[in-house]
């Protein structure tokens, strides 16, 4: 029990900033954080071999809750990477910030690895586009 | 109106000549390829590829272009600090959640266990009540002795 307890704080302190690109406030990020520990206690089926793929597990209850959350939540975060989607940023966060493997990215969103590589370029290129357009509104505006 | 001209007819042949070296120098047949190794960092290029990145311009540029999205990409992506008092709450909440998930769980285990001794016990006590009564015990000597009847009389 202290075991999965503290390596639960670890994978908290971890991806709050990845709770945090997903919900950008501090109040529901932390919320967010605490409630995929208790989703996926859950989740669990038996006391044993937890720490299978805890860290994927864990993120992958963090997707699914902010994945619910986003539909009743507005936010007024106007950056090039809070106009993407909360896939895409979640997709980004992984691979460019983290450097997750395809194949882990794709347990965590419940999908193929194909899926998710496209996905990936998808989330780069509309990025790319949202930073020109920053950055043509910031040239004009001077 | 833009008229289109076709490159391969023989009054052409400086334009198409011109067209194939522009092509050339902005095109690198295998820096298709290139992106696959930039992109999947965990597959190593062979020996000809790794040559053949030295050498070419073309690759290189757009090796560094790459490099370049990519690290504009990067540095747009916030990294929230933690806010105060985060581990202590963090510690309090986690240890609630995970012992209520780990109660469920030994509740769970139990019952299930109570559940299997319950159905023994249903079976005993219907094998008891059933198969050793007297009456039953009586049907099955008549049974019998009527059997061995019938095989001697036929």
């Amino acid at each position: 029990m202290e075991e999965i307890n503290q390596e639960m704080e670890d994978l908290a302190c971890r991806f709050y900033p990845l709770a945090f690109c997903l919900c950008p406030d501090d109040l529901m990020a932390t919320q967010l954080i605490i409630d995929s520990v208790a989703r996926w206690g859950l989740s669990q089926t038996s006391l044993e071999n937890w720490d299978e793929e805890l860290e994927v597990e864990y993120v992958f209850h963090l997707y699914e809750l902010a994945r619910l959350r986003s539909k009743h939540f507005a936010f007024k975060k106007t950056d090039s990477f809070f106009k993407l989607s909360l896939k895409e940023r979640f997709l980004l966060y992984l691979r460019d910030k983290l450097a997750w493997d395809y194949s882990s990215m794709a347990r965590a969103c419940g999908e193929r690895p194909e899926t998710t590589i496209a996905q990936i370029h998808q989330a780069r290129s509309a990025m790319v586009s949202h930073l020109k357009l920053e950055k043509a509104a910031g040239e004009t505006r001077w | 109106m833009v008229e289109s001209t076709y490159l391969y007819s023989k009054n052409n042949i400086d334009l198409y000549h011109r067209m194939l070296d522009e092509f050339n120098s902005s095109e690198c047949v295998f820096s298709r390829n290139l992106l696959v190794f930039l992109e999947n960092g965990e597959r190593e290029p062979g020996p000809f590829y790794s040559k053949h990145i030295n050498e070419c311009s073309i690759c290189q540029k757009k090796a560094r272009e790459y490099s370049a999205l990519l690290m504009s990409v990067n540095r747009a992506i916030p990294v929230a600090s933690l806010p105060e008092n985060f581990q202590s709450l963090v510690k309090r909440e986690i240890k609630e959640s995970l012992k209520l998930a780990f109660q469920r769980l030994e509740e769970k285990d139990s019952t299930s266990l109570w559940s299997k001794k319950f159905l023994f016990q249903v079976f005993e006590d219907l094998g008891k009540r059933t198969f050793l009564t007297r009456d039953f015990l009586k049907g099955i000597a008549l049974a019998s002795l009527s059997a061995a009847i019938l095989y001697f009389v036929l």
